[in-house]
């Protein structure tokens, strides 16, 4: 029998991944080293992390996310706006990457179709289908990691470097509302976990980095963007591999988009009390 | 209620049916008459059980030898003689159309408001077969039959043990068909039980003419493509689901149980699985696992790789579908299409036909659709090639052919159509309505939390037996969300 409601930290963790990855993507060249990356990203992921358990705490004490209260209904609002920009910010990275890599639109097209699905489907289907998402994620991230294992070198890290760490300019921190939202989203009892997501993005942002000057070394360039690292991977009789796992990344952005329409949804019912009529259905079992 | 009355009831009801039989007798000087339905009912075994009742009889009912009311009579054959009567108390009309279609011999008594049943049931039936639809290289032979007391008995003798329960009712249905909730009650979830029970019992199918029938209002919630309920024609199937604490619901006339609650794995589990070796029936699954999902992705994957990403296919066969393609007057999006549902018409005109045409009405097909197609340049040979791969590859998960099929065209539409957003939406899409489906807070999906226990005992592959007997599986068992 199923237990209990919510997200998992694995659903909430795989939209946030997706972002990720997104960023580095699309980071220019030049604009940090993997050293800097590891370096401050993980004092900054710490801070998130606090930062992210001292508002849950606070959120369930004073019961931050209920309609009961005015106040409730405040932050609610507020996160509802913040969830909904994410979500704009989302289906335009994902429509710049289809743009880019596939030279299609469609994404605008299927838009209304994911909303309506979206709205309509339940937590414990996000979870099962993040489970799935996680091992396609995972089968694309070896089977990226084999195609670039002989191109690594580690003598790459250690090319010219900046004088100071702070030269090259502070990794990107960027702030999430699934950070500060998981008392509402998170299943009971599972706070605590998901206040560790900040290390989650910070890990693939520093895997990431790393793997992209072990292959390219330091980028100089400004042309030069973090998909390079995936069009450099190959086996050969293939011509653009990199289209895969762009595809795989597809994945996890469609379901990110999809997981942040629950999350509004979840908002306006849970947060704002704009709970639909329940009709009594007869004898579901 | 004098004889009389109830005779010329009867008659009312059932006085133009062919098969109506009613013989006034006489009994210790009370008039009284025998009902059956001939071909249900044997008369023959009636008096060879009367016969047998009274060789047996250590003493005679009645002392003396005077006439007798219907009462008196009643009460003696119920409770003062060795006769095998029914126990059930018929008192009325409804109860007594009931065993009397089930087919008992009622015995009616002048002046009594009670009447008697006996159980001479000589229904024919169709003898216990393997089922053609599940295949099997070990195990049981036996398949369920037509009739639901042939098959209550093939469970009873697998599942021998005192908690196992078969609760019999009539459904509200014009043909007040019987149907049968069976389970172990130390294994069922009581509170589900009670809720599918009270739902068999408030259900009101037209007709009930398969266990099927009663999926709407078991599972009344909004469209969807997987329907979290198998089927089985086979007892030792249908009596190990009853082990795991399923529920099965057999019902009369029909020999498909429906087994609830159901998970996506189990469809591609068999009883052959558990007779070989670990490491050869999880092969076996994956290469199942494989199948199905091919037969879902590989026509709308090779659409998008041919129309849109031909970079991903390797170049010596991306010339050879490309110098295929020049040659068709179709685009790849529309052949695709067009093939998928000619094989599918062709699969249902095979079906539909009787067997001795079917094969012919097959070969036929695959000749003008295969050779001739492409001799005249209509249809390329590699997509001929998918669409048949994908054809076959569904028969190896036969109980998941109608949501595949329906998923494998939404998947071509949306890769013919958007190109990889489609493709890749088109997946989300399977996944959601895989994922989304649950009956009775059994999800359909097995649990398989990432990444703690990434593959179950007995999931995509499966341990020794021996392992898996030491925890024994129970589908209420607690899991996440």
């Amino acid at each position: 029998m199923i237990q209990s409601k919510g997200f998992s930290v694995s659903a909430i963790g795989l939209g946030l991944v997706s972002v990720t990855l997104a960023q580095n993507f699309a980071q220019l060249g030049g604009t940090s080293s993997a050293r800097g990356v590891i370096l401050l990203g993980l004092p900054g992921a710490l801070a998130l992390s606090a930062a992210s358990l001292l508002f849950c705490a606070i959120a369930l004490r004073y019961n931050l996310f209920s309609a009961q209260t005015w106040t409730g209904r405040l932050v609610s609002a507020a996160f509802l706006v913040w969830f909904g920009v994410e979500l704009a910010g989302t289906v335009l990275q994902a429509q710049a990457v289809c743009r880019q890599q596939f030279s299609s639109n469609a994404l605008i097209g299927l838009l209304p179709l994911l909303v309506l699905l979206s709205w309509r489907m339940e937590n414990h289907a996000i979870n099962y289908t993040a489970r799935i998402l996680w091992w396609v994620l995972l089968v694309g991230g070896i089977a990226c990691l084999l195609g670039l294992g002989g191109r690594m070198h580690w003598q790459r890290l250690f090319g010219p470097e900046p004088a100071s760490l702070w030269a090259a300019g502070l990794p990107q921190l960027r702030l999430y509302p699934e950070y500060f939202a998981l008392p509402l989203l998170c299943t009971k009892g599972k706070e605590r976990s998901g206040a560790l997501l900040p290390f989650w993005c910070f890990g693939i942002q520093a895997g990431y980095t790393l793997a992209l000057e072990l292959v390219l070394g330091r980028m100089r360039s400004p042309e030069y963007t973090g998909i390079e690292l995936l069009r450099a991977w190959g086996m050969g009789y293939f011509s653009r591999l990199d289209a895969l796992l762009v595809l795989f990344w597809l994945a996890t952005a469609l379901f990110r988009i999809c997981f942040l329409i629950c999350c509004l949804r979840l908002l306006w019912r849970e947060g704002l009390g704009f709970r639909p009529v329940k009709t009594e259905k007869e004898g579901t079992a | 209620m004098q004889l009389g009355e109830n005779l010329s009831a009867l008659d009312t009801i059932f006085g133009g049916s062919a098969d109506y039989y009613a013989k006034q007798i006489r009994l210790y000087g009370c008039p009284g008459a025998i009902i059956i339905f001939d071909g249900m009912a044997s008369l023959e075994g009636l008096w060879r059980l009367l016969l047998d009742a009274v060789n047996r009889e250590s003493r005679p009912p009645f002392e003396s030898q005077v006439y007798h009311t219907g009462a008196e009579v009643y009460q003696a054959l119920m409770h003062r003689s060795d006769l095998p009567a029914q126990s059930a108390v018929i008192a009325d009309m409804d109860t007594l159309i009931m065993f009397l279609t089930a087919g008992m011999a009622i015995l009616l008594l002048d002046g009594c408001d009670k009447a008697i049943a006996f159980s001479v049931q000589s229904m024919k039936f169709r003898s216990v077969g393997e089922p053609s639809a599940e295949g099997n290289l070990r195990g049981s032979r036996e398949g369920f039959t037509d009739l639901l007391r042939i098959n209550l008995s093939l469970l009873r003798r697998l599942i021998r043990n005192d908690t196992f329960t078969m609760e019999a009712a009539q459904a509200d249905t014009t043909m007040r068909t019987e149907y049968v909730l069976c389970y172990c009650r130390d294994k069922a979830d009581p509170a589900m039980l009670e809720k599918v029970r009270k739902i068999l019992k408030t259900a009101k199918p037209e007709l009930l003419l398969d266990s099927s029938y009663f999926v709407p209002w078991l599972l009344p919630s909004r469209t969807r493509l997987f329907t979290p309920v198998s089927y089985t024609e086979r007892p030792a199937v249908a009596a190990a689901k009853i082990c795991e604490g399923k529920l099965v619901i057999l019902v009369n006339g029909s020999p498909s149980a429906l087994v609830l609650p159901a998970l996506f794995a189990e469809n591609f589990e068999c009883l052959d699985d558990y007779a070989t070796t670990a490491v050869f029936s999880s092969f076996l699954r994956i290469l199942k696992y494989v199948s199905f999902y091919l037969t879902i992705f590989l026509p709308g994957v090779f659409v998008c790789l041919a129309v849109y990403l031909p970079e991903l296919i390797p170049p010596q066969l991306l010339y050879k579908i490309t110098a295929a393609e020049m040659a068709t007057p179709l685009p790849l999006f529309a052949e695709m299409i067009m093939v998928i549902l000619i094989l599918e018409i062709i699969r249902e005109a095979g079906l539909r036909m009787p067997q001795s045409l079917g094969h012919s009405v097959s070969l036929v097909a695959a000749l003008i659709i295969g050779d001739a197609a492409i001799a005249a340049g209509l249809m390329s040979t590699p997509v001929i090639l998918v669409a048949s791969i994908t054809s076959i590859a569904v028969f190896i998960t036969p109980s998941l052919y109608e949501p595949a099929t329906l998923l494998r065209l939404v998947v071509v539409v949306a890769a013919g159509l958007a190109g990889p957003v489609g493709l890749v939406a088109a997946f989300l899409f399977f996944l959601f309505s895989l994922s989304g489906v649950s009956a009775m807070g059994v999800p359909y999906l097995a649990d398989r939390p990432f990444p703690q226990r990434p593959i179950s005992e007995d999931g995509m592959i499966r341990q020794n037996y021996r392992t898996l007997s030491r925890r024994p599986f129970n589908i209420w068992q607690k899991r996440r969300r």
